[in-house]
């Protein structure tokens, strides 16, 4: 019995060894450095062929998914035409990073579409990539206002994401979508 | 280590006297065999008395007695074992006859003893149990340990495609079960609904079921229950076995093998050890009408585990396993945003269908998880000690299908999630052996736990938890009756501390919480037992349910965790009632499941914002809901060598604050197996054949518009199995020819995650063999 009691006491000494010696693990050494690229702003430029005036629209997020988000209102003249490019940038960075050379160098895997409310602004893609035949891209296009239509109405920005498995050559609606903003626009 | 009872329970009988005078009658032999019920391992040295006999007879080492010359009549006969609860049976004598007896070990848990004719156990792969033994498990033995569960009335699967599965026990599962592999509670990332348990199905030679709360002995988290996965006992005496399996399945033309190998040496088997591998390589499975591409998965595992027996009284066992998968998801569900999810609803099949392949692509998930473990065993006159300690480490690595922009990280490859969880568990016990009616079972636990995350994305929060807990069973036991009383009290803190661009978490809780049970068996007569059991549960929000802040990929949905959550707990009632005959074996079981601040998401009323458009918001909330049902089978012998069972299990889940249905909670189900078996005919063993048909009810009970979609209309599939044993040199190898989806159904289940996407799995051939070897 005298045996038996020394074999208990040993082991729980053991045990209560054991608790003090795992406390050791409670910290934090982990860096979070590999934190993924955010896409937090998306940026229009448009130059008015005929005055060379240029404006630029940001629809953003500079704090990630469900912060505040601020979005301008594209304000165009009516008749006009408009050269324009779009870029696809990380705000919460310092300095800011853009990864529109790099969707530029992964061509054949993505594609924007511009979806305009009102038929007084029509958009045209005016750059490809190197499928053949070559497929949109979209970071450049051509933006023209006309003098009919609603003066107000939305631009919808939609790039898709292509892979090896749900390819580009399926058609605009394959792929998944990494950005879907929507801009109200004024025409006046 | 059984030799020192046997010696003194010889001791004990030589004194006991001589066989009662000869009766000149008709007289009959009768052949016992002696198991745990559990391990289904022949018990050495149990004794068994007859009424109106006062000699006793113990099982020899392979759990066998004759008894001869017994008179024709009734006997009531007793079955004794050190460390197992003592049964008592009624026999009628009527010719020769043999008889297999199970005894129950004195762990506590709910289920009884029990008895029947050998010519029964033949028929066991038939029913349906909450125990699965060595045979059913080989004759089942699926692409993953969920698909064997299955077999268990009340536990249905939450799939997230053909390779990723996990059991749901009566509507509940992921955080609110705890998984045993072989004494230790599987610690990983299983609050997640995708996650699906680090077990080797090849190590699972019995696995266990115990539904409702079992807090009292497993700890927090076991609200819905427990799975028990125990690997295959060591050999008894000197030698070595062992046994390679060879698994293939025609669907996703998946070929799987495992090894085992079993030693034992020394001059008092001083020495016993087991070793087990096993690899699983699988393809993309098929619907009837398509290929779900992108759901291959290979499995890499293996364990050792080893015993030395210090003397009869002490043993000390070390293990180390490793399991290792990689499963892919389907392409088509990794989607942008609602747009892209809405589109792939409208779709008919999924937007990817590739050709077959091997291939694992992105998205996917790969897993490591690794245990090591010491156990000291010590048994003393009255009770019995065992101290464990294990480690386990979870490294848990998901992989998105977005190709990241960033050249320098498009290079290096990296996981969307990478999260790494270490736990450590200190376990000590003490169980009292069946002394003066008095059985007392306690103990103490301490888990340590650390979770570091890494990864492109954020999903969960490194954090540092502490938890312990003391408990303590009394279990009185009378001839007819019964009685366990539980006590446990849980400590538990956890410490957030996180720190990225976005967030800086530094938050400490504290739960203290009592839990307890009480467990009542009756048995009405020798046919009939009644059991009634009340018991709590509860459990600490889990990680996910407090700080998750991100997109759900595959669900199109935001998830918002809410720090402000309290402990969810769980008050069940359950009665059950069975009887079995020789005809019949009935069990009724209906269950009441109120759960205090049950945790669940609610979709806001505002979606979120973010750059790739609107997602619906779920934020965890807490209500109080009664989740009741019942769970009932039927099996009717119709010929001794036919069979029919039914299972039946009802669920009715309501969330009792709102007045509506609790949203994915698994639809009704009913099972019917008809079946046949016979010992032997010509060179086939063993030989049985069965047939099941499952028909899955509608989830009729949902609200509109809280799901993309509606529930799926039911369903009804039809599996075929069938195996005999041959010998081949003195060896049984055996052979199981199965086919699920027979009639090659399309249908999709409610509780699968891709419902939205694709159909299940077409119909499925598998072929199974088991070639055991012995004395290499």
């Amino acid at each position: 019995m005298k045996k038996n009691l020394i074999y208990l006491l040993t082991l729980v000494s053991v045990f209560a060894f054991s608790c003090k010696d795992d406390h050791d693990h409670d910290k934090d050494g982990h860096d979070h450095d590999h934190e993924n690229e955010l896409i937090t702003t998306l940026r229009v430029s448009l130059t008015d062929t005929a005055t060379g005036l240029a404006q630029s629209f940001t629809w953003r997020q500079p704090g990630g998914p469900g912060t505040a988000v601020t979005i301008d209102t594209i304000r165009l003249a009516s008749g006009k035409f408009y050269n324009a490019t779009t870029d696809v940038l990380d705000e919460s960075k310092n300095p800011v990073k853009s990864v529109t050379a790099e969707i530029e160098e992964l061509k054949n895997e993505h594609r924007f579409i511009y979806t305009s409310s009102t038929s007084r602004l029509t958009t045209t893609i005016t750059d490809f990539d190197s499928n053949n035949p070559p497929l949109e891209l979209g970071l450049r296009w051509n933006a023209v206002t006309s003098q009919s239509g609603d003066q107000a109405g939305q631009l919808r920005i939609t790039l898709k994401h292509y892979s090896a498995s749900n390819p580009k050559t399926n058609g605009p609606q394959a792929g998944s979508t990494d950005i879907d903003v929507t801009f109200p626009v004024i025409i006046n | 280590m059984q030799k020192a009872y046997i010696g003194m329970l010889v001791v004990a009988f030589m004194i006991c006297g001589k066989l009662g005078a000869a009766v000149v009658a008709e007289k009959y032999s009768i052949q016992v065999t002696v198991l745990d019920s559990i391990t289904g391992q022949p018990l050495t040295g149990a004794s068994i008395h007859i009424e109106g006999i006062s000699k006793a007879y113990l099982t020899s080492s392979v759990g066998l007695v004759n008894i001869d010359s017994l008179p024709k009549g009734n006997y009531h006969i007793d079955v004794v074992a050190e460390g197992y609860h003592m049964h008592h049976a009624e026999i009628s004598v009527r010719r020769n006859m043999a008889l297999e007896i199970l005894l129950c070990p004195n762990t506590f848990h709910l289920h009884e003893v029990v008895v029947h004719r050998k010519r029964n156990e033949e028929q066991a792969t038939l029913q349906f149990k909450n125990t699965l033994n060595t045979k059913e498990v080989q004759a089942n033995r699926g692409q993953n340990i969920t698909e064997l569960l299955m077999q268990v009335n009340g536990v249905s699967a939450m799939t997230t495609g053909p390779a990723i599965s996990k059991p749901i026990i009566r509507g509940l599962h992921s955080q609110r079960m705890v998984m045993s592999v072989n004494q230790i509670r599987l610690e990983g990332q299983q609050w997640g609904a995708e996650h699906a348990p680090e077990i080797d199905a090849f190590a699972v030679d019995k696995v266990e079921v115990i539904k409702g709360a079992s807090s009292v002995m497993f700890g927090a988290e076991a609200i819905a229950g427990v799975v028990k996965v125990t690997p295959k006992p060591y050999r008894q005496i000197n030698g070595v076995e062992g046994a390679l399996s060879l698994n293939a399945f025609s669907n996703n033309k998946q070929g799987a093998l495992g090894l085992l190998l079993l030693g034992t040496q020394g001059k008092r088997q001083q020495i016993q050890w087991r070793l087990q591998s096993s690899l699983r390589k699988a393809g993309d499975s098929r619907a009837p009408n398509y290929v779900i591409s992108n759901t291959g998965m290979e499995e890499a595992n293996g364990s050792v585990a080893m015993r030395y027996n210090w003397n009869n009284q002490a043993f000390t066992e070390i293990t180390y396993s490793l399991f290792y998968s990689k499963m892919g998801i389907m392409s088509a569900s990794h989607l942008g945003n609602v747009t892209d999810l809405q589109k792939a609803i409208e779709s008919s099949q999924p937007l990817i269908i590739l050709p077959f392949t091997y291939d694992i692509n992105r998205p996917y998930q790969q897993v490591r998880h690794q245990t090591v473990s010491i156990l000291h065993e010590q048994k003393f006159t009255h009770f019995k000690t065992a101290f464990q300690y294990s480690f386990q480490l979870n490294e848990r690595k998901e992989y998105d299908n977005d190709a990241v922009y960033n050249r320098t990280l498009r290079s290096e490859q990296l996981p969307a999630f990478d999260m790494q969880i270490a736990t450590q568990i200190f376990s000590a016990k003490l169980t009292q052996q069946s002394y003066r009616k008095f059985n007392l079972h306690c103990g103490a636990d301490i888990m340590l736990q650390n979770n570091s995350v890494s990864g492109l994305q954020y999903l969960i929060p490194d954090y540092t938890s502490f938890s312990g807990g003391v408990y303590a069973l009394e279990r009185r036991e009378h001839t007819d009756w019964s009685l366990d009383l539980g006590m446990r009290m849980d400590y538990k803190r956890q410490h957030v501390t996180h720190t990225d661009r976005f967030r800086k978490i530094d938050q400490v809780m504290e739960f203290l919480m009592p839990t307890g049970m009480v467990t009542y068996v009756r048995k009405l007569s020798a046919k009939q037992n009644l059991v009634l059991n009340a018991s709590s549960g509860w459990r600490a929000p889990s990680i996910n349910e407090l700080y998750s802040d991100g997109v759900h990929i595959s669900l199109a949905t935001y998830e918002k965790g809410n720090a402000e959550l309290k402990p969810e707990q769980s008050y069940l009632f359950d009665i059950a009632w069975n009887i079995k005959t020789d005809k019949w074996n009935v069990e009724l079981s209906a269950y009441n499941n109120y759960m205090h601040q049950f945790i669940y998401q609610l979709p806001d009323s505002v979606p979120i914002l973010t750059i790739r458009g609107a997602f619906p918001l779920l934020n965890f909330k807490q209500t109080n809901a009664n989740l009741t049902g019942a769970d009932v089978t039927v099996s009717r012998k119709i010929r001794n060598d036919f069979q029919a069972a039914l299972a039946y299990s009802y669920l009715y889940a309501q969330d009792v604050n709102n007045g509506t249905p609790l949203i994915f909670m698994p639809a009704n189900r009913l099972r019917i197996n008809i079946g046949y078996q016979k010992a032997k005919v010509a060179f086939m063993h063993q030989l049985f054949a069965t047939i099941n048909f499952t028909h899955v009810a509608e989830q009729k009970r949902y609200t509109p518009g809280s799901d993309y979609m509606p529930p799926p209309p039911a369903y009804q599939v039809i599996h075929f199995n069938s195996g005999f044993a041959f010998k081949v040199h003195q060896q049984f190898w055996q052979v199981s020819f199965g086919i699920n989806n027979l009639m090659n159904q399309t249908y999709r289940d409610y509780m699968s995650r891709f419902r939205y996407f694709t159909d299940e799995a077409g119909r499925n051939f598998i072929l199974r063999l088991t070639i055991p070897f012995n004395q290499l």
